[in-house]
């Protein structure tokens, strides 16, 4: 301890507020640390999407870098708020607050300063100078007669303020308080008579501290286990899922999205999964789970104006839609979805416009090359649907689905066209997969649409009545059975 | 109005947009690099994006609306993917750092700049969360009139000094 050395004092009051400079070291400190924490689940959970050891150094470097500025830009942003809602430290004539609705504190009730060195705080964060922690005990009056007062400590960390800030504050506190000018930052000056009770607070803050320590590494482990377990389990799963095993696929997503509910990509992967092994409840309640999770997540919006369509409920599908490409307005999954709702409420020209350019710009997309003769093919312009289906031979489609979609629509022209047999053989081909489930719309559809060609009243009033009962709209079946409509006016 | 507060809001109004795009900027460009090293040499599952947006939306017959709207489509297709979150983070922080510039002002420069800078932080909060134009309006409208009305009130004159500098009492 000093010795006393009693200085004249400004008069206050004063207010000593966080510095920005202290706050950005702090937050660019702790970053390095968190980042490498969180990095670590994450170096496990990309091994089964990683080819090799550059692969995975290149993508460990991308994820601690994104961990590095989320948390220095976050963790300022709370030093912010946190600066803007307390204000600071307030001293006054009379006594300090530690913040702006803290109760005041008379300078008179103070028994012992202590400041200490946290070497290892300074460390683990790459902080310097080192840290020093002020506390300030404090007497606070019992309540009952008789009994000692209780002893109250008030922690200030030096990590809020620049280092000569924290040097006049420390300096303030021990002048007023003991009249002691301090010749260092280690410090420690006690009213005697509170002696007993300070070695009890002492104690009793020490434990605490064990105790918190304890706490946060015990929260800090299985965060990041829990963490290793939903990155690997989903990462896992988009590799099951591009190999088209999707029951697998199921599995890894529902463990993710069972160990952290709030994580959306997770969602909304395990409902497109759902959706294609047509288990569309549940993918349309994950892809609402999604959005809840993130509200501006497009896919799920896309996928879930996919299910509207399929339930024939356009007006919430367009309004899905309109939302995903406001939020996305260069999203292809999103304009072939929008022109299939212009072909079902039958505004072909605003279809054949967007379809357009989305073949023009890539020609090998066999959904918008299809979806584009269908709108051709509704609009009576048959040699237009046929010359966008003779394209298909040109440029492969993307995907098995395409091909098959394709094919679909081409049984549609036949159909139009005259040519039953050729129809008639596609849509057996088509159907082989759902002969023991539930065949598509569209192809009962064009079921019902072959068969009225063929004057089958019998078998047309079964697939009516089937498609009924799935809920298709009336005027949808009653179009298929005038199939004479497709026809473009020059066969007519 | 005397011509030199006229010149401060207009300086106040260009650290806004300067500071809102800029950050926007440097937030997407970072964040699209970052998602370039995050997904390196992995499967590209991110969905298919054409150059340009095809067709504009059917449009609010309301002017502002539709302008609302236009800005939100322009926005989104300028950036998308990892880079519209890195973007949204350039903005908050560069919207941030003019509220600091500007609560130095004079009252009226504090509200001016402190209503635009709440509108951008509005919109661009709004944005994460609804896309209809007069949802985005009415909040890009809130934040911009929380944060004129926080900034006037936080540049006002303190009672409180700040504590002068104290030095250790220095040993031979």
């Amino acid at each position: 301890m000093s010795e006393s050395n009693k200085t004249e004092l400004p008069n206050g009051p004063f207010l000593l507020r966080s510095a920005p400079t202290a706050m950005l070291r702090l937050a660019l400190g702790s970053a390095c640390t968190i980042a490498t924490l969180l990095c670590i689940p994450d170096g496990a959970a990309i091994l089964p999407d990683t080819e090799n050891f550059g692969v995975w150094l290149v993508r460990i470097t991308g994820l601690w870098l994104s961990a590095y500025f989320l948390w220095t830009l976050g963790f300022l942003a709370i030093l912010y708020l946190v600066r803007t809602l307390t204000r600071g430290i307030e001293l006054k004539d009379d006594g300090f607050k530690l913040w702006r609705f803290g109760r005041l504190v008379k300078w008179d009730c103070v028994r012992a300063i202590s400041c200490e060195a946290q070497p290892f705080f300074s460390k683990a964060f790459c902080l310097t100078p080192v840290v020093h922690r002020l506390i300030i005990y404090c007497a606070k009056p019992s309540k009952s007669v008789g009994k000692p007062e209780k002893i109250v400590p008030h922690s200030i960390p030096s990590f809020q303020f620049t280092a000569e800030e924290f040097q006049s504050l420390l300096v303030f506190v021990s002048e007023r308080c003991f009249g002691i000018q301090p010749s260092g930052a280690h410090l420690l000056l006690i009213d005697d008579s509170a002696k007993g009770q300070l070695k009890k607070s002492y104690e009793q803050g020490r434990t605490l501290r064990v105790a918190m320590s304890a706490f946060i590494l015990i929260s800090l482990v299985a965060f990041l286990s829990r963490r290793a377990v939903v990155n690997f389990n989903f990462n896992k799963a988009n590799h099951e899922y591009r190999q088209e095993r999707y029951q697998a696929a199921l599995t890894y997503y529902r463990t993710a999205t069972t160990f952290d509910p709030t994580f959306a990509p997770a969602w909304d992967r395990l409902a497109r999964t759902e959706y294609r092994l047509n288990l569309v409840d549940e993918a349309e309640k994950d892809w609402l789970k999604a959005i809840q999770m993130k509200p501006d997540f497009v896919e799920s919006k896309i996928g879930l104006a996919t299910i509207s369509l399929k339930k024939h409920e356009y007006s919430k599908a367009r309004q899905l839609l309109t939302s995903a490409l406001r939020l996305s307005p260069t999203s292809i999954a999103a304009y072939l979805s929008l022109s299939d709702l212009y072909i079902r409420e039958y505004q072909y020209t605003s279809a054949i416009d967007i379809l357009r350019q989305l073949v023009e710009s890539n020609e090998s997309n066999g959904r918008a090359r299809g979806l584009l003769a269908r709108a051709y093919l509704r609009s009576g312009q048959i040699e237009e649907a046929k010359h966008q289906l003779e394209s298909k031979t040109k440029h492969k489609p993307d995907s098995v689905s395409d091909t098959a979609f394709l094919s679909l629509v081409a049984a549609e022209v036949a159909i139009a066209d005259g040519h039953v047999d050729n129809a008639e053989l596609s849509l057996t081909r088509l159907s082989a997969p759902f002969k023991n489930g539930v065949m598509p719309d569209d192809l009962l559809l064009d079921w019902i649409a072959l068969r009225s060609v063929q004057s089958d009243d019998l078998a047309v009033e079964n697939l009516v009545r089937s498609a009924k009962k799935r809920g298709i709209p009336k005027d949808e079946i009653e179009a298929a059975r005038r199939v004479v409509a497709l026809r473009s006016p020059t066969h007519e | 109005m005397s011509k030199s507060l006229v010149r401060e809001i207009g300086i106040g109004l260009l650290h806004v947009a300067g500071a809102v795009i800029i950050g926007a900027s440097i937030g997407g460009l970072l964040f699209s690099g970052l998602d370039w090293l995050r997904t390196f040499g992995a499967t590209n599952d991110s969905p298919s994006v054409a150059r340009n947006a095809l067709s504009s939306l059917p449009n609010s017959p309301n002017p502002t609306l539709g302008l609302i709207a236009a800005v939100i489509e322009w926005y989104s297709s300028t950036f998308f993917g990892y880079s519209r979150f890195g973007s949204g983070l350039g903005i908050l922080v560069g919207c941030f750092w003019s509220m600091d510039v500007a609560i130095r002002g004079r009252a009226v420069t504090r509200i001016i700049v402190g209503f635009v800078t709440g509108f951008a932080i509005g919109f661009r909060c709004a944005i994460f969360v609804v896309s209809q134009p007069h949802l985005v309006l009415i909040c890009s409208l809130l934040g911009g009139t929380l944060t004129a009305f926080y900034i006037f009130l936080a540049g006002r004159k303190s009672a409180f000094s700040s504590l002068p500098r104290l030095q250790f009492k220095h040993q031979p």
